[in-house]
C-alpha cells in the first residue's frame, strides 16, 4: 500500500508537469481527488489494511490528499495570474507593420471593365499575341494593299507572322471555333510600331467586345454600350456616337462620353470640347461572318473595341503612358 | 484635308450656323473641326489717326505721335518709322496687346519719353515682312474700330478623312455630305472648255503600256499661256485650304484638285521629247529627279509617266523637274488619269512619298465623269487664267471602261442592322442626295447604281450604312437582357485572378512590362527555346518578344533596387505561329515572382 501510494504522488507530478491550461489541471483534478477519484479509490481500500497499519496508512493518505489538492490551488492561481498578466497588455503600441502589395493600375481597369461585362451577359475569351496576317487582317475584311492597312503600323515576326495590332482577330478566332450566338469580351496586349512618346508606346491593352446572334441590330449595341459607360463612368454619363470607319464593321461608329472631370463644361482632358472619344465599335461586317463561315443573312452581330491606357490615363490625369510600363514602385503603391 | 467654307457655298446653300454643321458631319462620319484660317490681327489693334507728329527731344531717328483711337484720350507715341505723318489712319497696338504669344505690349519709356502704345508694320502684325515702314491705311477706315473688322477670316472645316473615303478629299464630296444632312442641292459649274486652237491629234499622242495599272488617260493642251501669278481670289482660296500658290498653270490645276478631288498633272509641252506621254512601270534601279530635288531610284512596282524618251513623272505621285511649267512655258499638256489604287500605293510605300495626288489615287478616284469633268475644267481655268488656245479635242485612251456597279437594297435588311425602320423615301433621298442613282423600286426594295467616284461602296451593307449614318442619332438604345448562355465559362480569368491576390495579399506589387527585349536581356530566360525576333523592330533594343516573364521583371527589379520593394508580375503569354519551335512553349501561361530581396524566385 505504501508503494501505491508513493506511485500515485509521481503518477500525479508527471500529469501535473504537463498541465499547460485550466481545462488540462481540472482534468488532472478530476482524475486523481474526484469522487471517483484515484485518492478516493485509495481511500476505500482502507477495509482491507489490517489493524495495526491502519492508523499510519491512514495518516499518509490525509496527507496524499491534502498535498495534492495544495498543488492543484497553486498551479490554478498561477493560471489566473497569468490570465490577468494578459490582460495588461499596452493596446497603444504600435504594430507590426504590414508590407502589403498592389494591383497594377491597368489590369485593375481590366478587371473592373470585365466584370461590368460579364454581368452584361459577357464571357470572357483570349488569343494570341503573335497573329497570322490572316486573322488581324483579312479575316477582319482588310483588303490586301489597302490604305486601311496603315491605320495600324505593324511588327512583323519571323516565320511570316505580325504581332497583333488590335484584339480583332479574337473575333475571328472564337467564331471559328464557337457555333452563334457567341458573346464574349476579349481583353488582351496589342502592339503598334510607332515610335515611343508620352502619346504612343510600342504596346497597349485593348478590350475586344462581339456579339452575335439572330436579330442583333445597332440599338443593341447602343443600349448595351450605354449600359456599360453607366455602369463605368456614373449614372449621369452622357453618350454620342458617331459615324466612323472600321473595316471590319460597318455602319461604324466612334463612341464619346460626357467629360468626367467637367461634366462636359470643358476642360484641359477633353480639350475643351466637353467630350471624350473611348470606343470604336459597329456592326460586324458581313465579309467577317463570312470568313468564318456564319450565315450572314441569318445572324448579324455587333462589335466594340477600347484602348485601356487611354481610359485609365484619362481617370487618373496621367499624361506620359510610360509611366504605367516603368513600374516604379512609388507608383505602384499608390494603387 | 481642309476644306474652305467660302468655297463650298459655291456648290451648296449653307444656313445653318457653322458649328452645327461641323458637329453634324462629325456624327454622319465626317470628323470635322471648324477653324479660322487666314490672316488674324491681334486683338487689341485698333485703326488710329495720327494727330501730331513731334520730333523725339533726345533721338534723331525717333517722332512723338500724338494718337486718336477714338477714346477721348488721345494716346502718345514713340514710333521710329519715316514714313509716319500727322493725319495718316494707321494701326494701333495699344497697350495690354498680346502681339505675339512671348510680347505682350506695355507701357514703356524709350529715350526718356512715355509711349502709350505703338504704330505697327507689316511684320509686327504678321501680315508680311516689310519693316521699312509702318502701314498706312486707307481713308474710309474708321477710328477706334479693331483693324481685324477689316479682315474677311476664313472659316474652314479641318476634316479627318477615314482610310475608305476618297471622294470626301475635295469640296464637292463634303458638298454633297452637307446635301445629304440639310437636303439642299449641290449645284456644279459648266466646264465649258472653248477648243479654238489646233486638232489635239496633230499636237500630242499617248500610249499606255501597262494598262492594267493605268486603265484611262486623257490628255488636252492648251497653246500660248502666259504664266503669271494667279489671281487673289484664287491664292486666298488655295493658302485657306493649306496650300502654298506657284503660278497661274500650277495653282489652276491644284484648284480643280481640290474642287473635285481629282488629282492632276500639267507638263511643258515643249519639254516633252516627241511631244509623247508613254505609261510604263520603271526598269529596275531606274533613276529619276522629282519635283522636290530628289534623285530617286525606282524599283519595278513603281508606274512612270515616260515621253519618248525619258520619264518625266512618278504615275500619280509627283512630276519631276524637268518638264515642269516654269515662267518660260508656252504650251501646256494637261493629264488627267486613272491609276490602279494598289499600284500607286506600292510606289508611294516604296518611295516614302504621300502627296495629295497619292493619298487620293490610291484610296480610288473616279475614272469616269470626274475624270473628264476636271480635264475639261482644268483646261478652261487655264484658260480664264492664263489665255492661250484650248486645243480642240480630248486624247482619251481608255481601253475597258469601268463600269459602275449596282446593288440592292431590301428595306428588311436595313431594319436588321439598325434596329429601326427607315422609311423608303428617305432612304431614296439619301442616297440620291450622296449621289447614287436608283435605277429601279418596288415595295421594299431599291436597285441602285453606284457611282464610280464611291469605289467604297459595293454591296447593300455599304448601301446600309450610307444611309443609316445620316439617321445615327434616331436609332435607340435597347438593353434586351435575355442571356444566351454559352456552354463553359472561362476559367482562366479567375485562375489569374487567384494567383495575382496571392501575391499582392504577400506584399508584391505588379508589374506590366515591355514584352519587347534586347538580345541580352532575352538570354535571362529560364526556360530553352529559341526567342522570336521582330523583323522591323522600332530599335534593336526591341527586337526579340519575351519568352517568359523573368526578363523584363529583372531590369524591373533592378529600376528599384534601391527602393528594396517585392515586385511581381503576373500575365499571360500566349502565341500562335505554324512550324516554330517558340510555338509549344508561348502558348503556355507565364507566371512569375520575383523577390527583390534577398533572392528571385521563379515559377
Amino acid at each position: 500500500m505504501k508503494d501505491t501510494i508513493i506511485e500515485l504522488r509521481n503518477q500525479f507530478q508527471e500529469a501535473l508537469d504537463k498541465v499547460r491550461d485550466p481545462a488540462g489541471l481540472e482534468n488532472v483534478k478530476h482524475t486523481f481527488l474526484g469522487r471517483k477519484g484515484k485518492v478516493a479509490g485509495l481511500f476505500s481500500m482502507m477495509g482491507d489494511i489490517p489493524p495495526e497499519s491502519r492508523k499510519e496508512i491512514g495518516k499518509m493518505l490525509n496527507a496524499l490528499k491534502s498535498d495534492l489538492s495544495n498543488a492543484v490551488e497553486l498551479q490554478s492561481k498561477k493560471f489566473t495570474s497569468a490570465e490577468r498578466d494578459k490582460e495588461q497588455i499596452d493596446y497603444s503600441l504600435p504594430g507590426y507593420a504590414l508590407h502589403h502589395g498592389s494591383q497594377h493600375p491597368l489590369t485593375k481597369a481590366v478587371d473592373e471593365m470585365l466584370s461590368i461585362f460579364q454581368r452584361l451577359g459577357f464571357d470572357i475569351a483570349y488569343g494570341p499575341e503573335v497573329e497570322t496576317d490572316w486573322y488581324n487582317f483579312e479575316s477582319l475584311n482588310f483588303p490586301p494593299n489597302h490604305p486601311a492597312r496603315d491605320m495600324q503600323d505593324t511588327f512583323y515576326t519571323e516565320g511570316g507572322g505580325v504581332l497583333r495590332t488590335h484584339t480583332s482577330p479574337v473575333q475571328t478566332r472564337y467564331m471559328s471555333e464557337h457555333k452563334p450566338p457567341v458573346r464574349i469580351v476579349a481583353p488582351g496586349r496589342v502592339y503598334r510600331n510607332e515610335a515611343i512618346s508620352a502619346r504612343s508606346y510600342c504596346l497597349f491593352h485593348q478590350i475586344e467586345g462581339l456579339y452575335i446572334d439572330e436579330n442583333i441590330t445597332f440599338a443593341d449595341l447602343k443600349g448595351t454600350i450605354e449600359l456599360f459607360c453607366r455602369l463605368y463612368y456614373g449614372k449621369n454619363v452622357k453618350i454620342k456616337f458617331r459615324g466612323s470607319y472600321f473595316p471590319f464593321t460597318e455602319p461604324s461608329a466612334e463612341i464619346d462620353v460626357s467629360c468626367f472631370l467637367c461634366s462636359g463644361k470643358g476642360c484641359p482632358v477633353c480639350k475643351h470640347t466637353g467630350w471624350l472619344e473611348i470606343m470604336g465599335c459597329g456592326m460586324v461586317d458581313p465579309n467577317v461572318l463570312r470568313a468564318v463561315k456564319y450565315d450572314a443573312e441569318k445572324y448579324s452581330g455587333y462589335a466594340f473595341g477600347l484602348g485601356v491606357e487611354r481610359m485609365v490615363m484619362m481617370r487618373l490625369g496621367i499624361h506620359d503612358i510610360r509611366i504605367l510600363f516603368e513600374n516604379d514602385v512609388e507608383f505602384l503603391r499608390q494603387f | 484635308m481642309i476644306v474652305s467654307i467660302d468655297w463650298l457655298k459655291e456648290y451648296i446653300d449653307i444656313d445653318m450656323p457653322l458649328d452645327e454643321l461641323a458637329e453634324k458631319l462629325t456624327v454622319a462620319g465626317i470628323e470635322c473641326v471648324l477653324k479660322e484660317a487666314g490672316k488674324h490681327i491681334p486683338d487689341g489693334v485698333v485703326v488710329g489717326r495720327v494727330l501730331e507728329k513731334e520730333p523725339h527731344p533726345n533721338a534723331d531717328k525717333l517722332s512723338v505721335c500724338k494718337v486718336d483711337i477714338g477714346s477721348a484720350e488721345k494716346l502718345s507715341i514713340v514710333c521710329g518709322a519715316p514714313n509716319v505723318e500727322s493725319d495718316q489712319l494707321v494701326p494701333v497696338a495699344t497697350v495690354g496687346t498680346r502681339l505675339t504669344p512671348d510680347f505682350l505690349l506695355k507701357k514703356v519709356k524709350l529715350r526718356g519719353v512715355e509711349s502709350q502704345g505703338m504704330i505697327c508694320a507689316e511684320d509686327e502684325l504678321g501680315l508680311g515682312d516689310d519693316h521699312t515702314g509702318i502701314i498706312v491705311l486707307p481713308d474710309d477706315y474708321e477710328v477706334g474700330k479693331p483693324y481685324n473688322d477689316y479682315f474677311s477670316s476664313m472659316m474652314v472645316l479641318d476634316i479627318d478623312v477615314t482610310a475608305n473615303r476618297p471622294d470626301i478629299m475635295s469640296h464637292w464630296g463634303v458638298a454633297r455630305m452637307v446635301s445629304a444632312i440639310t437636303g439642299k442641292t449641290v449645284k456644279k459649274a459648266d466646264a465649258d472648255p472653248q477648243e479654238t486652237g489646233p486638232d489635239i491629234h496633230d499636237i500630242a499622242e499617248v500610249h499606255i503600256a501597262a494598262p492594267e495599272a493605268c486603265p484611262r488617260y486623257t490628255a488636252r493642251v492648251v497653246k500660248n499661256v502666259r504664266i503669271a501669278p494667279s489671281p487673289e481670289w484664287i491664292q486666298e482660296r488655295l493658302e485657306a485650304v493649306g496650300l502654298r500658290p506657284v503660278n497661274n498653270i500650277v495653282d489652276a490645276a491644284n484648284y480643280v484638285l481640290m474642287e473635285t478631288g481629282h488629282p492632276l498633272h500639267t507638263f511643258d509641252l515643249d519639254k516633252l521629247a516627241g511631244n509623247t506621254i508613254k505609261v510604263r512601270f520603271a526598269e529596275e534601279n531606274e533613276k529619276f529627279e522629282t519635283l522636290d530635288h530628289k534623285e530617286r531610284e525606282l524599283s519595278k512596282d513603281v508606274l512612270l509617266i515616260c515621253d519618248a524618251e525619258k520619264p518625266v513623272a512618278l504615275a500619280g505621285i509627283m512630276g519631276g523637274t524637268e518638264s515642269e511649267v516654269n515662267e518660260n512655258t508656252s504650251d501646256v499638256l494637261i493629264e488627267s488619269a486613272y491609276f490602279s489604287p494598289g499600284v500607286i500605293r506600292k510606289g508611294a510605300k516604296q518611295q516614302q512619298i504621300a502627296t495629295d495626288a497619292s493619298k487620293r489615287f490610291e484610296r480610288g478616284t473616279d475614272p469616269n465623269d470626274t475624270l473628264v469633268y476636271a480635264q475639261d475644267r482644268l483646261a478652261s481655268l487655264i484658260r480664264e487664267l492664263a489665255g492661250g488656245e484650248i486645243a480642240r479635242g480630248m486624247i482619251d485612251v481608255y481601253p475597258e471602261p469601268i463600269e459602275s456597279k449596282t446593288a440592292t437594297l431590301r428595306l428588311d435588311f436595313v431594319k436588321r442592322i439598325t434596329g429601326i425602320e427607315i422609311s423608303m423615301e428617305e432612304c431614296k433621298n439619301t442616297l440620291s442626295r450622296l449621289g447614287f442613282i436608283i435605277s429601279a423600286e418596288d415595295d421594299r426594295s431599291l436597285r441602285v447604281r453606284i457611282p464610280t467616284f464611291r469605289p467604297d461602296v459595293e454591296r447593300e451593307i455599304d448601301l446600309v450604312e450610307e444611309v443609316a449614318m445620316n439617321y445615327i442619332d434616331r436609332i435607340p438604345s435597347v438593353s434586351r437582357m435575355s442571356i444566351s448562355v454559352p456552354e463553359a465559362y472561362d476559367k482562366f480569368h479567375p485562375f489569374i485572378t487567384g494567383i495575382r491576390n496571392f501575391f499582392i495579399g504577400h506584399g508584391f506589387h505588379e508589374a506590366v512590362n515591355n514584352s519587347l527585349l534586347n538580345e541580352k536581356e532575352a538570354e535571362n530566360g529560364i526556360w530553352e527555346y529559341t526567342p522570336l525576333k521582330v523583323l522591323n523592330p522600332l530599335s534593336r533594343e526591341m527586337d526579340i518578344l519575351r519568352t517568359d516573364m523573368i526578363q523584363p521583371l529583372i531590369g524591373s527589379l533592378q529600376s528599384n533596387a534601391a527602393k528594396n520593394a517585392a515586385v511581381y508580375a503576373c500575365s499571360n503569354l500566349r502565341m500562335s505561329l505554324k512550324k516554330t519551335t517558340a510555338r509549344k512553349h508561348m502558348r503556355k501561361n507565364t507566371i512569375t515572382s520575383v523577390l527583390s530581396v534577398p533572392h528571385l524566385c521563379g515559377d
